[in-house]
C-alpha cells in the first residue's frame, strides 16, 4: 500500500503563513486509513528532505502568494510554475530546492503536490485573514477529497 | 594603493532570515561598513504576556525551527525556576540528549548543508548533490539521525511536544535507547568522513584574526549545554540571575536587532565560545577532531567556528552514548503516556539558561499567583553576535582592501557572516509563484 504523506509548511505566529500546519492539525482528526500520514513542520523546511524518502506520495500544504483573491486555493505540481518571484525560507532554503535536493538523491516521491492558498497577512500573530477563516472547512473538504483521490491511484 | 569598491549584498543567502553586508571604499578609505539587520521584530515577549504557564514553552518554541528544542528548555527552565518545580535525575539526562540532538541537527545542517558550498566553490548544496553526491549522502544521513533522534526524545524533530514543566509527558523505551545507541555508534564513519573532507578544504577558511570575548555557560561536571554559570573569557564566571549585567542590550542605527556588550565592545557566543571556554571538557574523539584542525583555546578565528561546530557534533555523538549508558545503568523509571507532574502554580521570577546550537540564550518570566505571564525577556545568540559580527567586518575589510578582488570581498565576507550561522529570526515561509 502506497504512503502518502500531508504536511504543512509556516509560522502559526506570523498570521496567514500558519495556514499550512493549522490545516495539518485539524484534519488529521478526521478518521483516514493509516497509510495517511501527516506532519506539521512548521519553520523547518530541511526536515522535507528527511520525510519525502518514506513517502510514496505528497500533498504539501503552504500559504502562496499568486494572481487571484485571498483566500483562494489551488493544487499544483511544480511544473506547473512558471517563476517563483520571492521565495522567503528557513536558512534561505526553500521549498523547490529542497525537493530538487531530493530528487537529486533519488529519494523523492513519485507524485508531489502543493496545495497553495493564496495569503495577504503576515503580520505577527496567530490572526488569519478572514478570507482564510471562513474558507477553512472548503479547504479540508478538499484535502479530504484530495486525499481520497491520491489513495485510490 | 587608491581603490574604490563597494559590496551590496541584500539578504545575504544561507542564513536564517534577512540580513545585509553594505561596504564603501572610496579611495582606499573605509567610508562604510554595517552589518545591517533588516527585520521586524517579532514581539515574542509582548506575545506571551497573559499566557499561561502551560503554553509558554509551546509558543517560544516557534521563536526558531532550527533551535525549538533549545527554545523550549529554556523556556521550561524560567517557569521551573519561577514555580520552583523539581525535575528528575532521569528526566535532566533525557533533556540533555534532546539537546544533543538539536546541536547535531542544527551543526550538521549549517556545516554540510550551508558552510561547505562556500568552501566547494558551489552556491548551494543543491549543485554538490551531483559533483559531491557520497559526501552529501553522508551529510544527509548525519542530519537524518540527529532528526531521528530530536524525535525520539521529544516527540518531534521541531517543535517538540513531550517537553512539559517538570519533566515529560511520554518517555522512550529502554529499547528504543539501545537501538539509538547502535545508531550512534555507527555514524562516527560518517562523522569521520565529513571531517576529512572539512580538513580537505579547510584551507579555504580565510585566516583572520580579532580578540575578542567568548561567552557562554560553564558547568564543573561536564561540557555545558543544559545550565551551569556565565563565563567569559575575559572576566571569569557570573551567576545566570545575573545575566543582565552581562548582556548589557543596546540599540544601533543600522539595525532592528538589539545588540549586547560586555567586558568589551563585542563578544562571540556559539560553538567556538564554547569550546574556547570549555574545551578541556570535550569528549575525547571531540578533542581528536579539535586537533586535527589546530584548534585549541583561545581561539580568535570567527571563521574556525565552522570547525568548533564540526567538533562539537563528535562531542555530542559521544556524550550522548554516555548519556544513554547512564540512563540504561540507573534502569529507566516508567511512567504513563500523558503523564503531568503535579505542579503548585505561584507568582514568582524565573530565569533560564541553555546553549543551544548559536550560543546561550536567555529567557527570563514573571507570573502572577495565577501562573499568567506578565513580563517576559528573551535573549537570543544571534543578538549577542551582531556587534561582534559588526567589528569583525571593520577590521577584516581594511586588510582586504588592495589585496583581494570586489568579488573576493564579498565571498570573504558573505562567508563571515555565514560563520556566525545567525538565525537572525525564523520569519514567513511563503512561496510567491507565478504559474505557466
Amino acid at each position: 500500500m502506497k504512503k502518502i504523506g500531508v504536511i504543512g509548511i509556516g509560522n502559526l505566529y506570523r498570521g496567514d503563513d500558519g495556514i499550512g500546519p493549522k490545516l495539518v492539525q485539524e484534519i488529521q482528526e478526521k478518521p483516514f486509513p493509516s497509510n495517511i500520514l501527516f506532519f506539521d513542520i512548521g519553520l523547518k523546511e530541511i526536515s522535507l528532505i528527511h520525510i519525502l524518502k518514506d513517502l510514496d506520495s505528497v500533498l504539501i500544504i503552504d500559504a502562496v502568494n499568486f494572481d487571484g483573491k485571498v483566500g483562494e486555493f489551488r493544487f499544483f505540481k511544480i511544473d506547473e510554475v512558471d517563476s517563483i518571484r520571492e521565495i522567503s525560507g528557513s536558512h534561505g532554503s526553500n521549498l523547490f530546492q529542497i525537493i530538487e535536493l531530493s530528487k537529486k538523491m533519488e529519494e523523492a516521491p513519485d507524485e508531489i503536490i502543493i496545495m497553495g492558498i493564496k495569503s495577504e497577512n503576515m503580520e505577527l500573530g496567530d490572526k488569519m485573514s478572514d478570507e482564510i477563516i471562513e474558507n477553512i472547512d472548503l479547504y479540508l473538504k478538499n484535502i479530504e477529497e484530495k486525499l481520497y483521490e491520491m489513495n485510490s491511484t | 594603493m587608491s581603490e574604490d569598491i563597494k559590496v551590496d549584498v541584500e539578504y545575504l543567502t544561507r542564513v536564517e532570515g534577512h540580513g545585509n553586508i553594505v561596504v564603501d571604499v572610496e579611495d582606499g578609505d573605509l567610508k562604510k561598513c554595517e552589518w545591517q539587520v533588516v527585520e521586524a521584530p517579532r514581539y515574542f515577549e509582548s506575545l506571551v504576556v497573559d499566557r499561561s504557564w502551560k503554553e509558554l514553552h509551546h509558543i517560544t518554541s516557534r521563536i526558531c525551527g532550527i533551535c525549538s528544542i533549545g527554545h523550549t528548555l529554556t523556556s521550561l527552565k524560567a517557569t521551573e525556576d519561577a514555580m520552583d518545580i523539581d525535575v528528575s535525575e532521569q528526566d535532566k539526562l533525557l533533556r540533555r540528549l534532546a539537546l544533543h540532538g538539536e546541536n547535531m541537527q542544527s551543526h550538521v545542517l549549517h556545516v554540510g548543508y550551508l558552510a561547505l558550498p562556500d568552501l566547494l566553490g558551489a552556491p548551494s548544496v543543491v549543485p554538490l548533490a551531483s559533483t559531491h553526491t557520497e559526501e552529501v549522502k553522508t551529510v544527509i544521513r548525519l542530519h537524518r539521525l540527529a532528526n531521528e533522534m530530536s524525535s525520539l526524545i521529544t516527540g518531534r524533530t521541531t517543535h517538540p511536544q513531550r517537553l512539559i514543566p517538570g519533566g515529560f509527558s511520554k518517555l522512550p523505551t529502554e529499547k528504543e535507547l539501545i537501538d539509538l545507541k547502535s545508531k550512534l555508534k555507527s555514524s562516527v564513519d560518517d562523522l569521520t568522513a565529513v571531517a576529512e573532507l572539512l580538513k580537505e578544504v579547510s584551507p579555504n577558511l580565510p585566516d583572520f584574526t580579532r580578540e575578542t570575548e567568548f561567552i557562554s555557560l560553564t558547568h564543573d561536571d561536564e561540557y555545558a549545554l543544559y545550565g551551569g554559570d556565565i563565563k567569559s573569557t575575559d572576566v571569569g564566571t557570573n551567576p545566570v540571575d545575573n545575566y543582565l549585567d552581562v548582556t548589557n542590550e543596546y540599540i544601533v542605527p543600522q539595525s532592528t536587532a538589539k545588540y549586547t556588550k560586555n567586558n568589551r565592545e563585542s563578544y562571540m557566543v556559539g560553538a567556538l565560545a564554547r569550546l574556547n571556554n570549555n574545551y578541556e571538557q570535550l569528549s575525547p574523539m571531540a578533542k581528536e577532531v579539535a586537533d586535527k584542525f589546530g584548534l585549541k583555546p583561545v581561539n580568535h578565528n570567527p571563521y574556525m567556528n565552522n570547525v568548533a561546530q564540526l567538533v562539537e557534533v563528535v562531542h555530542s555523538v559521544e556524550d550522548s552514548i554516555g548519556l544513554i549508558d547512564k540512563i540504561l545503568d540507573r534502569g529507566l523509571e516508567e511512567q504513563k503516556e500523558y503523564h503531568q507532574p503535579d505542579i503548585e502554580v505561584k507568582a514568582g521570577r524565573g530565569i533560564g539558561a541553555v546553549e543551544v546550537p548559536r550560543g546561550i540564550l536567555f529567557h527570563d518570566y514573571t507570573y502572577n499567583e495565577k501562573g499568567e505571564c506578565t513580563e517576559a525577556n528573551c535573549i537570543i545568540p544571534t543578538n549577542q553576535n551582531h556587534g561582534n559580527i559588526q567589528h569583525d567586518m571593520e577590521k577584516l575589510v581594511p586588510e582586504m582592501v588592495g589585496q583581494k578582488s570586489e568579488d573576493e570581498m564579498e565571498l570573504t565576507l558573505e562567508m563571515l557572516v555565514r560563520a556566525y550561522d545567525p538565525c537572525i529570526s525564523c520569519s514567513t515561509h511563503y512561496l510567491d509563484v507565478e504559474f505557466r
